[in-house]
């Protein structure tokens, strides 16, 4: 640009300077001819003056030795001015052929000169008088022939040279209109150059920084020619590149912020929703601690019932609904149990697909015949690090589920697949961590779901079936269970397709599962006419419970408390065989009041009962020295096949 | 003729110290203003002198000849010169007084008139290039005219230059007549006056005339500016050395004038700017000059029975 601006303005100089040269030199030339016309009027005006004085001289001529002839002096005079005239005539600057006529008159004048004297100073005869006046004269009219002649020629240069002034004049006039208009316009087309040189690569610019403003950081001004602009548009790229990668960092930031948004918000949820189920759990548990004492109530009553009345199920069958019903209120019991994790997880390398197979047995023969169950088993799937019994439930769960919207009978399948982490699918857009996965599939073709109740599937007390039919706990404890095993949930459904939950678990590696051990079964003896010690502190409870004992032939002490138990212990110790001890009691719990007892009898036989009956739990009291574990709702019937086990057991 | 006293303006400024003194003021002051004047004024206080010249040759160029030492006279004395050419030789006696001149460039013949008649005081004469302060007078035809001697003259044309000149008539007339020629008239065909030496011999060279009279001076001056003078004529006769012309001026000239002049011409060669003016002269110096130098002239005259006293000078 520098250089063009440069090249530019000395062209603009150059031509300017040619045209004023040009100028300047017609000028001259045309003031040289003008000035030669004005010499050669001032020439015209030198001739004129000889011919004058020669005329003054030539009036001397005649008037010499006449009455009015003039003194020598004053001819004298003439002569002089004659001299001076032709002197200036000579010292013009003349062409050779001016030179060579002026210097004949100048021989002339000098002839003159001395004819003149001759005549002026002669004495002679009149003839002699005439001849030499005649010889002056006819020299003075030569000269005046001579000057006239070249006042002619002078007069015929003269328009000559006006001539060609005037052509010269106009043709300076016309050089230096072309010469002005052509540098007027070369001024207007470089100026225009310059400005489009100028504003085409601003132009430029301004576009391609739209051209980034709009987002494409990508953009780059390439094809640049002018030097100075390209330094500009390298500088441009680089903003352009560091912009774009500074874009890109950012949107990579922004995206690992986002994932740890989301994963936040997944712990938050988790948070919540385990806070939530943990609120829900504990009400759940202290609900079923109670509800589990009524329906043992129940249960014990109508086992009274049919044992002292001697009476058959067939017969009454409102015995049978009591039954069926405590049953009912046991399962909820237990199911509410599990959803407040007050049940413990006893976690073990698991072989989903004979876990699978059991399930799918025992669902053949509880669900409706209508729905068929399909089965489907990757070959050497690695195990599962899972409490058995609750995948068991969670299967079951998941099956009624699929029963429920399946009224009309339909196809209930199950499947089980190994997967890499990439087919986990994510939850709330966090991916699964790396390695392998086991998936299992449970899907109906049923009524299906839409996205709204999706969307709440697993929220726990939701459900989309009639009051007292669902308890909308299922779906949020098979949700509970798969999270505590470090496992997903995922339901897919569509309204009039069906559904599909896949529940995704980390795999173990090869070699996990342990070999099963087979267990003993051993045969239980009912035993009378033994003393039996009944600890709980509900008072119902112990009644009903002591007359079904003592209707068995059982001697049964009662209390209602720990230390109530422990005072009648130090009293009937030796005659109690087995102790029945319920351990969550106010005051001294039934886990204090065991190792009362086994500090006054190591050797006595205590059954716990709970309502809590976790295998932990159990293995945790029966290690305190407990002899057996009653869980709570129990049959009567359970409950003398424990006191036998125990009793025989010795 | 009457001799004339030389004409100097004078500004006398008489004062008188018994005036009031206002009026002494006032007239000083007005006197310094007149003395301004008069000192600023080119006239007030130069001294004029006028010179007279024969024509001896062209007129023009005889003015032109002396006008050089007429401006270093001015510049050496502050004496103005002004020169006044005659048209006749032997009009100069009689101009001499009519025209108040008051001193002349004289030819040896009019200057021994002038010496006679006006008693006029010879100061200086030129010496020339070739050393003399002296000329001759010239008899001469064309080569080609055949005549040799004066018997050739006899029926043919002659041309003097004035009856007034040594050289032009008193020589030419003294030679004639020692030759038996008496009366010019008769022996000539025509005989008429030229006026100027250089006249008379163009119109010999130029065929206008058969014989001429002239001064060698002049007749060799032209010459050397016209060469086929001295391969067309020949000189028939000359005469002895008479004087140059000499400055004379009239005797009640003031002294010191006389001096300056006196002075500045015989010092001419001295300096560098007077020798100039005098190599255009065609002199070397100026000669110091009294009436014993025109005795020569005196004794021609004699021979040619010429009184000098009453002498018929003008031409007819």
């Amino acid at each position: 640009m520098r250089r063009k601006i440069v090249i530019s303005v000395l062209a603009l100089f150059i031509l300017s300077s040619l045209g004023a040269a040009a100028a300047s030199w017609y000028v001259s030339v045309a003031t040289n001819q003008l000035q030669n016309l004005v010499n050669l009027h001032e020439i015209e005006g030198l001739r004129q003056n000889l011919v004058i004085s020669l005329q003054e001289v030539q009036v001397d001529v005649h008037t010499t030795h006449t009455s009015m002839a003039r003194n020598l002096d004053g001819i004298i005079a003439s002569v002089r001015k004659l001299d001076q005239a032709a002197a200036e005539c000579s010292n013009c600057h003349h062409r050779p052929e001016i030179e060579v006529k002026l210097n004949k008159v100048n021989d002339l004048l000098g002839d003159y000169k001395i004819a003149l004297s001759h005549y002026i100073t002669a004495s002679a005869n009149k003839q002699r008088i005439d001849a030499i006046e005649q010889e002056a004269e006819i020299i003075g009219h030569q000269i005046l022939v001579h000057t006239e002649g070249m006042s002619m020629s002078a007069s015929e240069k003269l328009d000559m040279m006006t001539g060609e002034a005037i052509t010269k004049i106009n043709r300076v006039r016309i050089i230096l209109f072309i010469t002005v208009l052509f540098t007027m316009t070369l001024c207007i087309v470089v100026t225009a150059s310059l400005v489009k040189s100028l504003t085409r690569p601003v132009e430029r610019l301004v576009g391609a920084t739209e051209i980034i403003a709009s987002g494409d950081l990508s953009y780059r001004i390439e094809d640049v020619v002018d030097p100075e602009f390209q330094k500009l548009a390298e500088h441009f790229n680089t903003m352009s590149t560091t912009l774009q990668e500074s874009y890109a960092q950012l949107e990579d930031s922004n995206a690992e912020l986002q994932s740890q948004i989301n994963e936040r918000e997944e712990l938050q949820a988790q948070l919540l929703h385990g806070q939530k189920m943990e609120a829900i759990g504990t009400l759940a548990s202290a609900i079923s601690h109670e509800f589990g004492n009524s329906i043992q109530i129940i249960q014990s009553c109508a086992d009274l019932l049919g044992m002292k009345g001697n009476l058959q199920g067939t017969e009454h069958p409102e015995l049978g609904m009591i039954s069926d019903a405590a049953h009912r209120a046991a399962d909820l019991s237990r199911r509410l149990l599990t959803f407040g994790s007050k049940s413990e997880t006893q976690l073990e390398p698991t072989d989903l697909n004979g876990l699978v197979q059991r399930v799918e047995a025992i669902l053949r023969t509880t669900i409706s015949r209508t729905i068929d169950i399909q089965s489907t088993f990757q070959d050497q799937l690695p195990a599962v690090n899972v409490d058995p019994s609750q995948i068991e439930l969670s299967i079951v769960n998941l099956a009624l589920n699929a029963k429920d919207a399946m009224p009309d009978g339909g196809l209930l399948r199950i499947e089980t697949a190994q997967v890499d982490a990439t087919d986990v699918l994510p939850v709330r857009s966090v991916p699964a961590l790396p390695g392998a996965w086991i998936r299992l599939s449970v899907s109906d073709n049923g009524e299906g779901m839409d996205p709204a109740t999706v969307a709440r599937i697993f929220d726990p007390f939701f459900t989309t079936k009639g009051l007292g039919v669902g308890t909308g706990l299922g779906l949020a404890v098979v949700y509970d269970i798969v999270k505590n095993f470090g496992g997903r949930i995922h339901c897919q459904s569509t309204l009039g397709s069906g559904t599909t939950f896949q529940i995704f678990l980390p795999a173990l590696p090869e070699g996990s599962l342990k070999i099963e051990k087979e267990q003993k079964s051993s045969k239980l003896e009912v035993r009378s006419n033994e003393t039996l010690l009944l600890v709980d502190d509900e008072a119902d409870m112990v009644e009903v419970m002591g007359v079904a004992l003592r209707e068995q032939g059982y001697i049964v002490h009662t209390a209602n408390s720990g230390e109530k138990a422990v005072e009648v212990f130090e009293e009937h110790g030796r005659e109690i065989q087995v102790v029945i001890l319920d351990i969550g009691m106010p005051g001294m719990g039934g886990q204090v009041c065991l190792e009362k007892l086994l500090t006054l009898d190591p050797k006595v036989k205590v059954i716990m009962s709970s309502a809590y009956g976790s295998q932990g739990r159990q293995n945790a009291l029966m290690q305190l020295g407990a002899s057996g574990f009653l869980v709570k709702p129990y049959r009567l019937a359970d409950m003398l096949k424990e006191i036998n086990a125990v009793s025989a057991a010795g | 003729m009457q001799a004339h006293g030389v004409s100097l303006t004078r500004h006398p400024h008489p004062t008188d110290p018994s005036e009031p003194r206002t009026a002494e003021r006032l007239r000083r002051v007005v006197s310094a203003l007149l003395l301004l004047f008069v000192m600023i004024s080119p006239s007030a206080s130069a001294e004029e002198i006028t010179i007279g010249l024969i024509p001896e040759q062209n007129v023009f160029e005889q003015m032109k000849r002396y006008e050089p030492i007429g401006r270093y006279i001015q510049e050496k004395t502050g004496i103005k010169v002004k020169f006044s050419i005659l048209s006749r030789y032997g009009n100069i006696v009689e101009s001499f007084s009519k025209d108040e001149m008051d001193g002349a460039f004289w030819g040896s013949f009019t200057g021994a008139l002038a010496i006679e008649n006006l008693g006029i005081e010879p100061l200086v004469r030129p010496l020339w290039l070739d050393e003399t302060s002296s000329y001759r007078g010239y008899i001469f035809t064309r080569r080609d005219s055949g005549i040799r001697n004066v018997s050739d003259m006899k029926g043919r044309s002659i041309v003097f230059v004035d009856k007034a000149t040594t050289a032009g008539y008193i020589f030419p007339m003294a030679f004639l007549g020692e030759h038996g020629v008496t009366d010019v008239n008769s022996f000539f065909k025509e005989h008429y006056f030229a006026g100027s030496h250089d006249a008379a011999v163009t119109a010999v060279l130029n065929k206008k005339v058969d014989i001429g009279c002239a001064k060698n001076t002049i007749f060799h001056h032209l010459i050397r500016r016209d060469p086929k003078i001295e391969d067309q004529l020949f000189i028939l006769a000359h005469s002895q050395e008479f004087p140059s012309n000499a400055l004379g001026v009239r005797p009640d000239l003031k002294p010191e004038i006389k001096t300056k002049l006196r002075d500045a011409l015989l010092n001419m060669d001295h300096v560098p700017e007077g020798r100039d003016v005098l190599e255009g002269f065609e002199a070397i110096r100026f000669l110091a000059t009294t009436r014993e130098d025109y005795a020569p002239v005196f004794h021609a005259a004699a021979n040619a029975g010429i009184d000098l006293k009453n002498y018929e000078y003008r031409n007819k």
